[in-house]
């Protein structure tokens, strides 16, 4: 009985012995054997399933990256990159950033919508926004991942619509095509009629995609169904069958470093001024210099991209980050044994007659990026905001949402940066003190019935006077008596009384959001303070005097301003006192250097005495 | 806590710890008597001891829009105190150069005056009221390094203000004005502890004024 127990015993443990944990898989597209040449992507295309596509195949499946991708690269550790984790409630969301912004004119809502956990920003779960809903809306500007790719986010309701869009993977072409006939503007279309599984195959440049799975039915198969309206077209692919070679492969023109264009797509800004012809526009110096986007917001397999700012090296636990911030090209950072400053072939700033504090108050960028401030902020339109690039954009310049740039705000660093900035504008559940926004889409029936139709297609805001927000209010009540809306605006909570009437209160709900920004980085001779400290302490400068429009669509408030020293730590009797005080700088100056001259020369004239007694009396 | 503050607490420290010795043994008595007979019009009849105190209460200014700010949040001066600062710097300016040239001469060294440490100190017995006799050794090096310190200071701060120095530069000039400012602060309270006799000395020409 003893020798079988031993028996045993030695059997089970040389079993756990050798039982041998699978190595991390390392493939062959993710590490370098050291040369520094691009790799020739001639590759098979691979559908979900893993099936392989081939010219002549019924049905023409669309590409699956993650499929295609797979035997390379390790497809799951580059979706927990930075452009798909915003979901990932582990992840901190470092440095306040660009939100979503859902701008609708008829409900006059322009609400920043994060799922990072950024303050000002709202969760689109808790305005019952389904992960289907906010990538039809704003899919157009994701590379894909994130909620597109994770069934387990899927509202239950939504299960059967997934199955017929199939997921949005990461497009790896967003980003890493160099092809000139990709089309980022297709992936729009694509995702606007739920062609989800689709959209990749159609931004490639060697693919058509037709129909809409919008329209099928909850029950329709990729692999075949009948449809009962023959107006309805299926989606389906055709591939440019010249483009596969003898052995059925494709070349993709993938690169590592991701072109400049393919940034631009998602980060561009347009500034709206009375001349605004593109020419008239420089672009960041950097890139005018050669450099690409990428050349500083690096990322490694794990695709988490260096956002860039002071701080994230730290937050992120990314020592690496800290040499890639201005100050880590430009100046050095603390951190490193070895010298860092200078990357890229940085110029050292000199930073001739600067006092030191401006270091410690301001970020690089206050000074040297984004638009030289004027007299008002510029009103601006991003490509995230405003769908620019994409074949549904509104090209008027009044079209929601309404962002100013650039604002000087203070930082939670406590220094000064340039941001964008714009007025959240949202319906809301008062409960008890707390508010809670409205999902648009509960107004929008009601406030239909009393805004105006936007008949020249300006997208701009509705007139809304306080007696249609009484009656929005009324109609919400009568659709449910157990609602007690509010409306937010122009950094005023509006309720309707007891009475009937409508009160404006300050609230901080309605405090404006904005984000840093860093660029276009201007040359240094257009650099803040390049003519005199009085570009920023003139009594009257934008950095401080510029004024800020308080966008409202409510009639009443139409035209009120703040000035940029209300978003900073300062008050504006200072900052003008402190304007001021240049006009006498001059003659401090003056005064001061004659009083040191006057000083010099007593003090000359009686060491000259003092030497002359001294050799006096040693001659005595 | 940066450097600066650590030793500019330490500085003041001395300078609190001298001015409790100066009030215990009478040696403010005089700059208070100084003030209280300033009246209108004084200025124009007395303008050394009107430049003199006008002085004195531009660098307390100074003093505590610079120091203090650094000496209780680590922070340099900003806001209205720098404000402040500035405005009260140009006075300082005017009033050092004036006291310069006024007292310049009564602050000679004679020949083998410091031979002797005694005459480091005024000397509480010596009532008569002559210059030579106010300005011990001790207070005429205290007021040349005041001069020169003065100098420093100013310089420091007015080149800080052209376009003439980088980053580093600017720092060093900054540090150079701090330091400077602080070594000045503790050289007039010593010249006033080197000058401590000066109380018999203005009670004689008080009672002198009254008897006039």
């Amino acid at each position: 009985m003893t020798t079988t127990r031993l028996i045993v015993l030695i059997f089970i443990s040389t079993s756990i012995c050798t039982i041998q944990v699978p190595a991390q898989e390392t493939k062959l597209g993710d590490v370098s054997d050291g040369n520094r040449s691009t790799p020739v992507h001639l590759i098979d295309l691979y559908d979900e399933e893993g099936s392989l596509i081939r010219p002549g195949d019924e049905p023409m499946l669309p590409f699956s990256t993650r499929q295609t991708c797979l035997p390379c690269h390790d497809y799951h550790k580059i979706s927990s990159g930075w452009h798909f984790n915003a979901a990932n409630p582990d992840v901190p969301p470092g440095r306040r950033g660009q939100p979503w912004i859902l701008a609708d004119r008829t409900t006059a809502t322009q609400l920043p919508l994060s799922y990072r956990n950024w303050t000002g920003a709202y969760q689109p779960d808790d305005l019952g926004i389904t992960p289907l809903q906010f990538i039809q809306r704003f899919g157009r500007h994701m590379p894909g991942g994130s909620i597109g790719d994770d069934e387990e986010r899927q509202a239950p309701e939504n299960v059967m619509r997934w199955w017929v869009s199939g997921k949005l993977e990461v497009n790896c072409l967003s980003c890493h095509d160099a092809e000139q006939g990709h089309d980022q503007a297709e992936f729009d279309t694509q995702i606007r009629k739920q062609n989800f599984r689709w959209s990749a195959s159609a931004t490639s440049g060697f693919a058509t995609v037709r129909g809409s799975a919008k329209d099928m039915p909850d029950n329709y198969s990729i692999y075949g169904s009948l449809l009962d309206d023959g107006r309805k077209i299926p989606p389906s692919v055709a591939y440019d069958k010249t483009r596969f070679n003898t052995q059925g492969k494709v070349l993709f023109n993938i690169v590592r470093q991701v072109p400049n264009e393919r940034c631009y797509f998602c980060h561009s800004t347009k500034i709206i001024t009375d001349e605004s012809e593109r020419w008239e526009f420089d672009e960041d110096v950097h890139l005018v210099a050669g450099m690409k986007c990428v050349d500083c917001h690096r990322n490694g397999l794990d695709h988490d991209m260096v956002r860039g700012y002071e701080g994230e090296a730290e937050e992120y636990d990314k020592p690496g980050a800290a040499t890639l911030t201005c100050k880590g090209c430009h100046l050095g950072e603390d951190l490193s044994e070895s010298p860092s400053a200078g990357r890229l072939g940085a110029p050292i700033p000199k930073h001739v007659g600067i006092p030191p504090v401006h270091f410690r108050k301001l970020t690089c960028t206050s000074c040297h990026s984004g638009p030289w401030p004027e007299e008002n902020a510029y009103n601006i339109k991003t490509s995230r905001a405003h769908a620019l690039g994409t074949h549904r954009v509104n090209r008027s310049d009044e079209a929601l949402p309404h962002i100013l740039a650039p604002v000087f705000v203070e930082q939670e660093d406590g220094k000064i940066a340039p941001h964008k900035m714009f007025w959240p504008a949202f319906w809301v559940q008062v409960e008890g003190g707390a508010v809670k926004p409205l999902d648009p889409e509960i107004v929008r029936p009601v406030a239909a019935n009393f805004v105006e139709r936007d008949t020249l297609g300006t997208g701009d805001w509705p007139d809304l006077t306080e007696q249609k927000i009484v009656a929005i209010m009324r109609g919400l009540v009568e659709g449910d008596s157990t609602l007690t809306p509010a409306y937010i605006a122009g950094g005023k909570l509006y309720s309707m009384t007891e009475s009937g009437e409508l009160s404006a209160e300050d609230h901080p709900v309605a405090e404006p959001y904005s984000w840093a920004f860093a660029h276009d980085v201007r040359p240094a001779r257009q650099s803040l303070g390049i003519r005199s400290c009085g570009d920023c302490h003139a009594s009257d400068s934008p950095f401080y005097f510029a004024k800020i429009g308080i966008d409202t669509p409510v009639a009443s408030q139409n035209g009120t301003t703040k000035i940029m020293v209300d978003f900073q730590d300062t008050s504006s009797f200072y900052a003008r006192l402190f304007g001021l005080s240049f006009l006498f700088r001059p003659a401090l100056k003056i005064i001061v250097l004659a009083a040191s001259a006057v000083l010099i020369m007593i003090l000359f004239i009686y060491l000259l005495r003092g030497f002359s007694l001294f050799l006096q009396s040693n001659r005595d | 806590m940066n450097m600066f503050r650590v030793i500019s607490t330490i500085g003041f420290l001395g300078v609190i710890a001298a001015i409790i010795y100066l009030n215990r043994a009478g040696g403010l008595t005089g700059l208070v008597v100084e003030i209280r007979r300033i009246r209108f019009g004084d200025f124009r009849r007395d303008s050394k001891r009107s430049v003199y105190v006008l002085g004195i209460a531009s660098f307390i200014i100074l003093i505590l829009t610079g120091f203090l700010p650094i000496l209780f949040t680590g922070n340099s001066v900003t806001g209205v105190a720098l404000v402040l600062h500035v405005v009260a710097a140009p006075v300082f300016a005017v009033c050092i150069a004036i006291v310069g040239i006024l007292w310049a001469d009564s602050h000679r060294f004679e020949p083998g005056e410091l031979r002797n440490r005694s005459g480091l100190v005024t000397e509480k017995k010596r009532g008569k009221s002559s210059k030579k006799q106010i300005n011990s050794g001790g207070q005429k090096i205290t007021f040349w390094l005041a001069l020169v310190l003065s100098i420093v200071v100013m310089t420091s701060m007015i080149l800080s203000m052209h376009a003439l120095f980088g980053t580093h530069g600017q720092e060093v000039l900054l540090d150079l004005h701090r330091y400077s400012a602080l070594f000045l602060v503790i050289a007039c309270v010593a010249s006033l502890c080197f000058g401590i006799g000066v109380k018999p000395v203005l009670k004689n020409q008080k009672t002198e004024d009254k008897i006039k």
